[in-house]
C-alpha cells in the first residue's frame, strides 16, 4: 500500500486515545458505602469477564476506528499493475493537474498511411481528456498562435468531461499556418501550473518534433528546470515517422510574373525533398492552363534541392503554371500554382546622352537601338522611343512600361522625380553606367532609386589586354537561367574592359522604399555587373559597365540581344499588380471598367465581398484576407472570374525531418521529459509505481460503519 | 437518632404517632404460648367461649363437658374441648450489621428499622404482651429480655437508639441464639436486610418456624441499593468488611436489579415454603404507613 499524503500517519498515535481515556476513567473512581454488596458479588461474579471484553471490545472499535480515519487522511493507494491500463489514459491516484501542449502547425497534416499526426494527436487529446476525473485541472494549449505574434494562452477544461465532449473539444483543434511558439507555450504551462494544489501535475506534449520547430533545444533547459520544481511530470508523444516521405513543390516561377508573347522562357519550379528517404518514384507534373506540359521523374536523396526548367511559351493574356507532385506524407505542399500574363508589347523609353563622345559601336545607344529594332521579328512587340537627354520630359514617362537609361549621369528638371514616381508605381528601370558617367553625379541624381552607388571605375584607362568575364555560375534571377549554358551564347566570352564598381547606397528617407540589391550578373574578380533592386514596386536594375562596345563586347556577343530581352522583361514585369502573393499580402486588381460589387473565392471556398477602392479616376479591388495558402478567384457578380491570385504556403512546415538521435537526446534531457513514438507507449511512460485505486473512500465508509457499530453496542451494552 | 437518647421512647414515637397506633394489632398467626390469657390462640386448650374440638370420654374426665347431644345421636360418649387464648410474647431480632448502615436520600436502613420495631414494641406493649429485643451482628450484641411493663419498654427503645450498626451478618449464629432463648411459642420479627443467601436464610428461619414460632422477616432495603443509579466507575466500599470492589456500574445496572428482584423473590419463596410472613419495607419518611399497611392485611389474615 502506498500513501499519498504519508505525513498524516504521524496522527496514528492518536489512535491510543480510546486506551488513554479508558485508563484515566478507571483512575477516576468516585467511592461510595454499599450496603447491598452480596448482590453486587453475585452479578460480577457472574458478568466480570463478559463485562471486560465489552469494554476491551469497544476499545478496540474506537482505536481501529480512529486509526482508519488517520490512515483514510493519509489516502493510501493500493498500485496498479502495467497490464490493467486498458484503453483508458492512466491518471495517477488523487487529484491531477494535466497540460497538454498541442502542435498544430501545418507539417501536423502530414500522414502516415491513412492517418494524419493531427487525427493522431486528436485522439491523444480525446483520450487524455476523458481520464480527467471531478477535482482534476486540465489546460490545452495550442503551440501555434492564431495570427502571427498573438500571445498563446492556456485554455482552461472543465473536468470531468464525457467521451463526446471529449471528442468535440479535440476535434477543436486545427492547424493553422503560423509557426509554433514553443517557448511561449512553455512559458504559458509553467504560468498554468503555479499555484496548482492537486496531487499530481502532468505536461503532455503532442507534436511531431519537427527539426525545424527547435532550432535551439537548449533554451528549453530553464523551463526543464522549472517544471521540475514545480514537480511536473512531463512526456512527449512524437507523432513523425523517419519514413515519411514529403516532396515539396518550393517554387514555381520564372522570375517575373510578365511573359512576352512567342518568347519562350524558362519557368523553374524548385522541388526539395523534406524527409528523411530518399524519393525514388516520384513524378513532377508541370502543367500549363490546366494541361500537362510535361511529366519528369523526380528522384531526389534526402534533404536534396532540385531545379527544373520548362521552356514555356504563352500566348497573349492571363495563364497558370502549376507544377504537381505525387501524393506523400505531406499533401499542402505537393501542388503549386502560379497566375502570369503573357503581354504582346512592352513599352520601352531609352535614354541616351545628348552627345556620344564615342563613335561607331562605342555609342551608348547604337546596339540598343539596333537591338530594339530586333524585336519586330518576334512575336512580341518592343514599343520603343529613344530620347535625348535633353529632350526627356516628365511626360515622356507615361504609358511606359521599362526605361533605360544610357550612360546619363543626371536627368533634367522634374524628370527624376517622375522618373521615381514612375518605378515606385510598378515601372521597371535599367540603369547603364559607362564612360561618360560621372559617378557623383549619377549617385546623387538617382540616390533613391539605386540598388548600388558608384564607385569609381575599375579601371583608369582602358585597355584592349585587360578584361574581366561575365561569370554565368552566379546568375541568381531564373529569368536569366538560360545564360547559364550556351544556348544564347556563352556570357562569359564576353569582355569587359572597365565597370564601374559599385558602394552600398546612402542611407536616407528612402532606404525603407528599397530592397537588398541582388547581383544578378558578376564580374569575374567578384565585382557585380549588373545589380537588381526593386524600389517601391518597381524593379531597378543598374549595369556597371556600358550598354554600348566602349567598355565591353557585350553588344557584339550573341548573347546581347536576349540578355536585353530579359533585362526587359525583368524590369517590365511589376507594373501590373502581382497575382502571386505571400500570406498576409493583400490582393490589389484595377478594377477599372467593373460595375458592381466584386467578390473573392478563398481557397477554403468561403465567397467573401470586396468593396472598390477609389484612387483619383482609378478604381481598384484590395483583399487583405490572405492569412490562407492556394488560390484566390476574382469573380464579378455574374460569377465570372476575372483574375486568379496565388497565396504561397510557407514551407516551413514542409519540413517533415523530425531531430535527430542526438537532438532528441538533448531535447530529453532539457525538458526532462519521455518520449513516445506511439500513444500506447506514451500510456506506459506516464504510468508509475504510484499509479493505483485510490482507497480513501472505502475507509471513509468504513469508518462510518464502524461508528454506526460503536452506537450499537454501547447503546446495548452499556446503556 | 443521637438526640433521642435522652427520652428513648419519645424520639421514636412521637405523639400523634402514638395515637395513631392505637388503631393497629399485632396477632400471632398460630398457636402461642403466653403466661397469661390473652388475645391469640394456645396451643393448649383452655376454658374460652371457643370450642375447639370433641374427644372420646375417658372415665375421670368431667361429666359437665359431656356432649349429651351426641350421645343421643350416636350413643357415643364424647366431651367438649374449648381453645385456650393466651397472650404472645413478641420477639424483635434486628440486624445490627454493616450493611444496615447504608443510608439513601432520607434514613439509613438501620434508622428505619429501629423506628418500626419501636412500632411493633409499642403495639405489643399496648396488649400488655411481653417483647423482647435481640440485637445482631455478627453475634448476638444485645439481648433485653421479655418484659411488658413500661420500664421494659424504656429499656428496649433505649437498647433500641443507643445500637450502631457495623460488622458482617451471620445469621445462623444468631438465629440459633434467638431459638436458644426463646422458651415459649411466641412472634419472632426479624428486621434485616437479609444480604446472605436465601436458601441459607429460609433455612436458618424455618429452625424458628418449627420451634412453633410465627417468625416474620421484614426486609428492609434502600430503594437506590436497588437502582445502582452510579454512571462513573465507582468503587463500593462494603459496609460489612470494607472490601472495596471496583465496578463500572453501567453495562452491569439491569443485571444488577434483576438479581436485586431475585433476590427479594428467592427470599420471599424461601419464607413462605418455611411458613414464615415475609415483607419487603422499602426505605422512606413514612415507615408508619408501610408498616401499617403490613399490619392492617396482617390481621385480615388472621381475622380469616
Amino acid at each position: 500500500m502506498h500513501f499519498l499524503d504519508p505525513h498524516a500517519l504521524y496522527f496514528l498515535c492518536l489512535s491510543g486515545l480510546p486506551v488513554i481515556l479508558y485508563l484515566l476513567f478507571r483512575r477516576r473512581k468516585q467511592e461510595v458505602s454499599w450496603g447491598a454488596t452480596y448482590i453486587l458479588r453475585q452479578v460480577l461474579a457472574s458478568r466480570r469477564t463478559r463485562t471486560l471484553w465489552q469494554q476491551l471490545v469497544v476499545i478496540a472499535l474506537r482505536t481501529v476506528l480512529l486509526a482508519l480515519l488517520v490512515v483514510a487522511f493519509a489516502r493510501p493507494f493500493f498500485p496498479r499493475s502495467r497490464d490493467k491500463l486498458g484503453a483508458g489514459f492512466p491518471h495517477p491516484p488523487g487529484t491531477l493537474h494535466r497540460v497538454l501542449l498541442v502542435d498544430n502547425s501545418l507539417s501536423m497534416n502530414a500522414s502516415h498511411g491513412t492517418v494524419s499526426r493531427m487525427d493522431a494527436a486528436r485522439q491523444a487529446v480525446s483520450a487524455m481528456l476523458a481520464s480527467m476525473r471531478p477535482g482534476d485541472v486540465c489546460h490545452v494549449i495550442t503551440l501555434c498562435p492564431q495570427r502571427p505574434g498573438a500571445p498563446v494562452a492556456a485554455a482552461a477544461v472543465l473536468c470531468p468531461l464525457r467521451p463526446d465532449a471529449a471528442l468535440s473539444r479535440a476535434a477543436d483543434i486545427v492547424t493553422v499556418p503560423t509557426p509554433p511558439a514553443f517557448l511561449d507555450a512553455l512559458r504559458a504551462a509553467v504560468e498554468a501550473f503555479r499555484g496548482s494544489a492537486t496531487a499530481s501535475r502532468q505536461l503532455i506534449l503532442i507534436s511531431d518534433l519537427a527539426r525545424c520547430d527547435h532550432p535551439s533545444i537548449s533554451d528549453y533547459e530553464l523551463f526543464g528546470t522549472l517544471l521540475a520544481e514545480l514537480n511536473v511530470r512531463m512526456a512527449t508523444l512524437a507523432l513523425n515517422s523517419r519514413d515519411a516521405l514529403n516532396l515539396a513543390v518550393e517554387n514555381v516561377t520564372a522570375g517575373t510574373e510578365l511573359f512576352l508573347t512567342g518568347q519562350p522562357t524558362n519557368v523553374h519550379v524548385l522541388i526539395a525533398n523534406y524527409s528523411e528517404a530518399g524519393a525514388e518514384d516520384s513524378r513532377l507534373q508541370f502543367l500549363v492552363d490546366g494541361k500537362e506540359l510535361a511529366a519528369v521523374p523526380c528522384i531526389l536523396p534526402a534533404g536534396a534541392r532540385k531545379t527544373f526548367v520548362f521552356p514555356v511559351t504563352l500566348e497573349t493574356g492571363p495563364h497558370s503554371l502549376e507544377a504537381r507532385l505525387g501524393d506523400d506524407a505531406y499533401l499542402a505542399d505537393n501542388r503549386v500554382e502560379r497566375f502570369v500574363r503573357a503581354e504582346p508589347a512592352l513599352r520601352v523609353l531609352a535614354v541616351v546622352p545628348d552627345e556620344e563622345q564615342s563613335e561607331g559601336f562605342a555609342r551608348e545607344g547604337a546596339f540598343l537601338q539596333r537591338a530594339f529594332a530586333a524585336a519586330g521579328q518576334a512575336a512580341f512587340q518592343l514599343k520603343t522611343e529613344t530620347l535625348k537627354r535633353s529632350l526627356l520630359t516628365p511626360r515622356a514617362f507615361e504609358d511606359r512600361d521599362v526605361v533605360v537609361l544610357c550612360g546619363i549621369s543626371k536627368l533634367p528638371g522634374e524628370c527624376g522625380e517622375t522618373l521615381a514616381s514612375f518605378v515606385r508605381r510598378g515601372g521597371g528601370l535599367i540603369l547603364a553606367a559607362g564612360a561618360a558617367v560621372d559617378a557623383a553625379a549619377f549617385n546623387q541624381s538617382f540616390a533613391k532609386l539605386l540598388p548600388a552607388s558608384l564607385a569609381a571605375p575599375y579601371r583608369a584607362d582602358f585597355s584592349e589586354e585587360k578584361y574581366l568575364a561575365i561569370q554565368p555560375a552566379e546568375l541568381a534571377a531564373p529569368l536569366l537561367g538560360e545564360f547559364a549554358g550556351a544556348e544564347n551564347g556563352d556570357l562569359s566570352l564576353a569582355r569587359v574592359y572597365n565597370h564601374f564598381r559599385v558602394a552600398a547606397p546612402v542611407e536616407d528617407a528612402n532606404a525603407k522604399a528599397r530592397t537588398q540589391p541582388q547581383t544578378l550578373l558578376s564580374l569575374s574578380n567578384g565585382d557585380p555587373a549588373l545589380l537588381g533592386g526593386v524600389f517601391g514596386k518597381g524593379c531597378v536594375l543598374l549595369w556597371t559597365s556600358s550598354l554600348g562596345a566602349a567598355w565591353n563586347s557585350l553588344p557584339l556577343h550573341q548573347s546581347f540581344l536576349p540578355l536585353l530581352y530579359r533585362l526587359l522583361n525583368l524590369a517590365g514585369g511589376f507594373h501590373a499588380p502581382a497575382r502571386n502573393v505571400k500570406p498576409g499580402e493583400p490582393l490589389v486588381f484595377d478594377a477599372a471598367g467593373q460595375g458592381g460589387p466584386l467578390y473573392v473565392t478563398t481557397p477554403d471556398s468561403r465567397l467573401l465581398e470586396c468593396p472598390l477602392v477609389a484612387v483619383g479616376a482609378r478604381a481598384f479591388v484590395r483583399f487583405e484576407q490572405t492569412a490562407a495558402p492556394g488560390r484566390y478567384d476574382l469573380q464579378d457578380s455574374a460569377g465570372h472570374t476575372l483574375a486568379s491570385f496565388s497565396v504561397a504556403m510557407p514551407l516551413a512546415e514542409s519540413d517533415l525531418r523530425s531531430l535527430d538521435n542526438d537532438e532528441l537526446a538533448h531535447f530529453r534531457a532539457a525538458l526532462k521529459t519521455t518520449v513516445s513514438s506511439r500513444l500506447d507507449d506514451l500510456k506506459a511512460a506516464l504510468w508509475s509505481e504510484g499509479e493505483g485505486d485510490e482507497q480513501t473512500g472505502w475507509l471513509f465508509l468504513a469508518v462510518l460503519a464502524l461508528l454506526l457499530l460503536d452506537a450499537v453496542l454501547t447503546r446495548i451494552w452499556f446503556s | 437518632m443521637a438526640e433521642a437518647r435522652g427520652d428513648a421512647v419519645t424520639a421514636l414515637l412521637t405523639g400523634d404517632m402514638v395515637e395513631r397506633l392505637r388503631q393497629l394489632e399485632i396477632f400471632s398467626r398460630l398457636r402461642v404460648e403466653g403466661r397469661r390469657a390473652g388475645d391469640n390462640r394456645s396451643p393448649l386448650a383452655g376454658f374460652s367461649p371457643d370450642f375447639l374440638q370433641h374427644r372420646q370420654y375417658f372415665p375421670g374426665d368431667d361429666l359437665r363437658r359431656l356432649d349429651w347431644r351426641v350421645l343421643a345421636r350416636t350413643d357415643r360418649l364424647v366431651i367438649r374441648q374449648y381453645e385456650e387464648l393466651s397472650n404472645a410474647e413478641l420477639a424483635v431480632v434486628l440486624d445490627c450489621s454493616g450493611s444496615m448502615a447504608y443510608a439513601g436520600p432520607g434514613m439509613s436502613k438501620h434508622e428505619y428499622a429501629v423506628r418500626c420495631a419501636a412500632i411493633l414494641l409499642y403495639l405489643t406493649f399496648l396488649r400488655r404482651d411481653d417483647f423482647s429485643l435481640f440485637l445482631f451482628a455478627e453475634d448476638a450484641a444485645a439481648r433485653v429480655p421479655p418484659g411488658g411493663t413500661r420500664l421494659r419498654l424504656r429499656q428496649v427503645f433505649e437498647k433500641l437508639v443507643a445500637s450502631r450498626p457495623s460488622g458482617e451478618t451471620r445469621f445462623a449464629a444468631c438465629f440459633q441464639e434467638v431459638e436458644a432463648r426463646l422458651l415459649r411459642r411466641g412472634i419472632v420479627v426479624v428486621l434485616s436486610d437479609f444480604m446472605s443467601d436465601p436458601e441459607k436464610l429460609g433455612q436458618a428461619l424455618g429452625r424458628l418456624r418449627l420451634r412453633g414460632h410465627d417468625v416474620v422477616a421484614l426486609m428492609i432495603f434502600d430503594p437506590t441499593e436497588r437502582e445502582l443509579a452510579q454512571i462513573d466507575f465507582t468503587r463500593f466500599r462494603d459496609l460489612e468488611n470494607g472490601e472495596l470492589v471496583s465496578v463500572d456500574p453501567l453495562p452491569i445496572r439491569d443485571e444488577y436489579q434483576r438479581q436485586f428482584e431475585r433476590h427479594q423473590v428467592r427470599l420471599r419463596e424461601q419464607c413462605l415454603a418455611h411458613g414464615i410472613d415475609f415483607a419487603a419495607l422499602p426505605v422512606g419518611d413514612d415507615y408508619e404507613a408501610a408498616l401499617g399497611l403490613y399490619l392492617r392485611r396482617r390481621m385480615r389474615l388472621v381475622a380469616r
